[in-house]
């Protein structure tokens, strides 16, 4: 199996089978891009935006993905479902929360569709239900409405239904 | 402040997965949050107001709450709504009438839009509900909309509004080339009773873009659908044989219009759901010959139909005859009269061949028919009471019944239905 090497921003550097490093589709261009041959081993591709841990991460959930079919063309309409992580997946992602955001962060870089659905996924289960207040403290996000625009839009809101 | 959350792409797909409830919820986080979850609200979901004067709202003056939106918009950064409820009910609305309901706001009939500048210019409607008369001040902004601005609408669902005649006659904003409807882009047309049939043609006349027409279409409708060539987007259709109560008049007998109905059968409808009530004897038209045509619908929409509704006379009726197999009907409601087995002292489903008639039948529902035939020995047909106990139908996996038709009907369901779980509600 031919194999390229990938360094992470902190130098450690992790050869990979070329057929899962081409489930990310930056590395996948890349590798088109400079038309490396599969028995090009000495090559290495620098990950400038992602560390060791993370890209050991990664490649470990691409491993276990690897026979998986192409994920479906991106249909916005559709209705998502968040109930259906996989239970490797769950298992898996059970991680700290910075943790798992720098996870998104590559998967977002790296473009690896499936890893970024499921972290997304995984983020969103974590939101459910629970009220601004809480989704602000959980992921410290700062607020930056004025009193009267937030007043504003909750009263939007209270007009708001589904049907 | 976490850095996943500043890329757009990121938060995108985060949201992506959020269902109603929390969307809203994140829209009140942050002004990107907000930006982004309102987009999904007004892209991918139903986002509807509501204007009504039902109920708790009761005392509520529809063209008022409508000016607390207006206000409401006028503020508002990302407009989540892409949809508008207005429901007025008729009888608690007159306007000049001192005794009781509502004293709109006062305005020029010319300047509606001034009154609701801001739904008037930033309001984009994808789904319309609209149950109401135009004379109101917020029914007239809905239908300057459906007017002028009604392209964006793909979905509307339009109820009773009688008595629109009458306002288009005091309504001096409408010129008279502009009185069309543009309702282009309407993909899914619920229409209902009772409506002016005027208007009713109006708006099959400019939704020609239609994909499918919902809802109950009587047989006093179907000319307006016939008018303009869109039986085919046909979903549901009510054939009803009743009668009318006219004012001034007293009970007047409306014949079924037999001709109109014939008529969309012989073009062929794709009726998903077919609603057949036969109320009432009259002179108008026979059972018989109403029969005829609910057997002709079922016949020529047996490749599509999957919902039957019909009272047990009619059933009984057509039972009675040699009707093809409608192979797609799954689930068929019966309006259930009592007295039609205790006049005849035999429980007449037990006589009804569902095997033969809808081999893949999987829900029945008996109902309690009210206001029906109580005489029902004329109406039963010849031969019909003598017919030996029917097949047993293994397919059928549930069956409903109302808890006044379990001790009647309970032994019979039993044993015609074998496999199906019994539910009294």
């Amino acid at each position: 199996m031919p194999v390229v090497r990938l360094q992470s921003v902190d130098g450690e550097v992790f050869p990979v089978d070329v057929e899962i490093a081409r489930m990310s589709f930056a590395i996948r261009n890349m590798l088109d891009d400079l038309g490396v041959q599969d028995n090009d081993a000495e090559e290495v591709i620098p990950l400038p935006n992602v560390t060791g841990p993370i890209l050991r991460k990664v490649i470990e959930w691409c491993t276990h993905h690897k026979d998986d079919p192409p994920p479906p063309e991106e249909d916005d309409t559709r209705e998502k479902r968040t109930d259906d992580i996989p239970a490797w997946d769950q298992e898996f992602l059970r991680v700290d929360q910075a943790v798992l955001f720098d996870i998104i962060l590559a998967a977002n870089y790296l473009d690896i569709k499936g890893l970024l659905d499921v972290t997304c996924k995984t983020v969103a289960n974590m939101i459910k239900g629970k009220t601004p207040e809480e989704i602000r403290k959980l992921f410290n996000i700062k607020n930056d409405f004025t009193p009267a625009e937030e007043e504003q839009i909750r009263k939007e809101n209270e007009w708001c239904e589904e049907k | 402040m976490e850095q996943v959350f500043t890329v757009d792409l990121i938060l995108k797909e985060i949201i992506a997965n959020l269902e109603f409830k929390d969307l809203l919820s994140v829209s009140q986080l942050n002004k990107k949050w907000n930006y982004i979850a309102r987009k999904r609200l007004y892209d991918n979901h139903k986002c509807l107001v509501t204007i009504t004067n039902h109920q708790r709202l009761r005392m509520e003056r529809p063209c008022e709450k409508m000016k607390t939106l207006d206000n409401l918009i006028s503020k508002c950064v990302n407009i989540p709504w892409n949809g508008l409820i207005l429901r007025i009910d008729d009888h608690e609305y007159f306007e000049d009438d001192s005794s009781d309901f509502h004293y709109c706001i006062p305005q020029d009939t010319t300047v509606t839009k001034n009154l609701y500048p801001s739904i008037w210019t930033k309001l984009r409607i994808k789904y319309l509900i609209v149950s109401c008369d135009f004379k109101c001040p917020a029914g007239e902004i809905v239908k300057q909309i459906m007017l002028q601005k009604g392209d964006s609408i793909e979905y509307l669902n339009i109820k009773s509004l009688k008595r629109r005649k009458v306002f288009c006659r005091e309504n001096q904003i409408v010129d008279p080339g502009e009185r069309r409807f543009k309702l282009g882009n309407v993909k899914i047309l619920e229409i209902h009773k009772n409506m002016d049939l005027e208007l009713l043609s109006d708006v099959l006349g400019s939704a020609q873009g239609v994909q499918e027409i919902n809802g109950k279409v009587h047989s006093n409708e179907v000319s307006a659908v016939l008018k303009n060539n869109l039986v085919c987007k046909l979903k549901e259709f009510y054939l009803m044989h009743s009668e009318e109560f006219v004012r001034g008049f007293g009970i007047v007998v409306k014949p079924i219009e037999i001709d109109v109905c014939l008529e969309l059968v012989r073009s062929q409808p794709k009726l998903r759901k077919l609603v057949g009530k036969y109320e009432r004897r009259n002179s108008g038209c026979t059972i018989d010959s109403y029969c005829d045509v609910l057997g002709d619908l079922i016949q020529s929409s047996s490749d599509c139909l999957e919902v039957l509704e019909i009272d047990q006379l009619s059933l009984i009726w057509i039972s009675s005859r040699r009707l093809p197999e409608a192979r797609r009907v799954t689930e068929i409601k019966v309006g259930y009269v009592d007295a039609i087995d205790y006049d005849t002292d035999v429980t007449t489903m037990a006589k009804v061949n569902f095997g033969r008639m809808f081999p893949n039948l999987q829900t029945v529902v008996f109902t309690q028919a009210w206001g029906v035939v109580s005489d029902s020995n004329g109406f039963i047909p010849p031969g019909f009471l003598d017919y030996p106990i029917q097949n047993v139908h293994t397919g059928v996996a549930l069956v409903t019944m109302t808890q006044p038709l379990k001790d009647r009907l309970s032994n019979v369901v039993l044993s015609l239905f074998p496999n199906a779980a019994i539910t009294i509600q």
